[in-house]
């Protein structure tokens, strides 16, 4: 069965990636079997099917180990770095809206601006 | 500056900042709610785990002489009042680190619901930048602006009326324009946030479940007893004996249904919501823009230029 080997100088972050791709593979894989198996059954072709399901069998196994090796290493992480990976996030999207309120403030600076020059023109040209 | 380097300068403006007047806000807010749900499901399935992890550091902080409680300064000058102050200030500080102790309980679940809150913080913050009013009030600044710009070509054009006029017709699609425009300006920043979110955000909510399931062994337990009872049909059938085939398949029918009762007996099924919920919003950013919005936008840049070109 495909699994994600611990690595010196490999961040566990990276680890957990590579078994959750293998899980999506072999999850993949299991849904291929399927569609062969429906093949199978619409020509008639009972043993293929019997052979196909004792393949799913297998990767089922697969899938479960590798979904234990994917929970512990959930487990093993350290809340607080998720936490504040999250809160950074959160600051983005703070940091964005202020931008943004700083963009109407702009444009409405702009056009106090051009008001005021039109009013010295107006002083210095009556006409 | 000329009005006619100035016009140009005003379209071009408008038009290089805006590729698409696509508005978010929609999927934004789907995702807050369907976050706020998820949260709230979740929160009564791992309070008690978390609750009995409390008591359990209490106890044996007490147990090696650690402070556990403190009360804050500002009771006491309630009672003996100084300065005013609200009654709210007077608090219980309370300690719960479990680095002093020397064989500490866990906490893993007193921290989940730290990450539920920072979760639910991320997603009202989206919220609140995709239910801005701020493109609306880019619209009128814009308006204004274009007011501002007409007013002041009147007083030093040779065609003083004329321009006005012209103003006047480009001012509302200036402001539509400001609105498309800022709604662009929003757009890019949802995605900055949301791209910084995606990968701490899907981390957290696998963290919950994992833990939900360690919580609720009968999610395992219902799926291996389905796959047994699978397993057992297909051997029944293959041995020719109906009668014991036909009880297998009514264990398989049982165990189907024990299984999706526990699945749905758990919010993992909402929490796997948000992050599809996440995924979809992260790829509408990503996507070029909306069609009927992309030719709202193109009228509203003909209209402009017209009315500056005439």
């Amino acid at each position: 069965m495909p699994t994600a080997i611990r690595r010196p100088g490999i961040a566990p972050s990276d680890i957990l990636a590579e078994v959750q791709t293998l899980k999506r593979e072999v999850a993949q894989a299991r849904r291929n079997v399927e569609d062969a198996k429906k093949d199978a059954r619409a020509r008639h072709r009972y043993q293929l099917v019997k052979d196909l399901s004792d393949a799913q069998n297998r990767l089922t196994d697969d899938l479960r180990k590798l979904d234990r090796q994917e929970r512990d290493m959930l487990l093993a992480l350290d809340p607080e770095e998720i936490i504040a990976r999250l809160q950074a996030a959160t600051e983005i999207a703070r940091r964005e809206q202020e931008n943004l309120k700083r963009v109407e403030s702009a444009l409405h600076s702009l056009s106090q601006i051009i008001s005021l020059v039109e009013r010295v023109i107006r002083l210095v040209n009556p006409a | 500056m000329s009005r006619k380097r100035l016009y140009p300068l005003v379209a071009a403006s408008l038009l290089g900042a805006c590729a698409s007047g696509t508005d978010f806000g929609p999927d934004a807010v789907r995702f807050s709610d369907a976050t706020a749900s998820a949260i709230a499901a979740a929160r009564p399935v791992i309070a008690p785990a978390a609750q009995a992890q409390a008591r359990a550091i209490r106890a044996a902080r007490i147990a090696n002489g650690l402070e556990v409680l403190d009360v804050t300064a500002d009771c006491a000058e309630l009672a003996f009042p100084v300065d005013p102050i609200p009654v709210d200030a007077c608090r219980l500080l309370r300690f719960s680190d479990t680095d002093e102790l020397p064989a500490p309980p866990p906490d893993d679940k007193l921290k989940l619901l730290r990450v539920l809150d920072a979760v639910a913080a991320y997603a009202e913050s989206l919220r609140a930048l995709a239910t801005s009013k701020t493109p609306a009030a880019i619209g009128a600044a814009t308006k204004e602006l274009s007011t501002a710009l007409g007013t002041l070509s009147e007083t030093v054009g040779p065609q003083g009326n004329s321009a006005s006029t012209r103003f006047t017709a480009a001012a509302g699609p200036a402001g539509a324009i400001a609105t498309a425009v800022a709604q662009q300006f929003q757009a890019r920043a949802l995605r900055r946030a949301v791209e910084a979110g995606q990968e701490p955000l899907e981390t957290a909510l696998k963290l919950v479940m994992t833990h939900l399931r360690e919580l609720r062994p009968e999610l395992d337990t219902s799926y291996d007893a389905l796959e047994s009872a699978e397993r057992a049909m297909d051997a029944a059938r293959q041995s020719g004996n109906a009668a014991a085939h036909a009880q297998a398949v009514a264990r398989v029918e049982q165990a189907h249904s024990r299984f999706i009762a526990a699945q749905r007996s758990t919010p993992i099924p909402a929490l796997n919501t948000v992050i599809l919920a996440h995924r979809s919003l992260a790829e509408a950013l990503q996507r070029p823009g909306d069609p009927e919005a992309l030719i709202a936008l193109a009228e509203n840049l003909k209209a402009l230029t017209q009315a500056l070109e005439d």
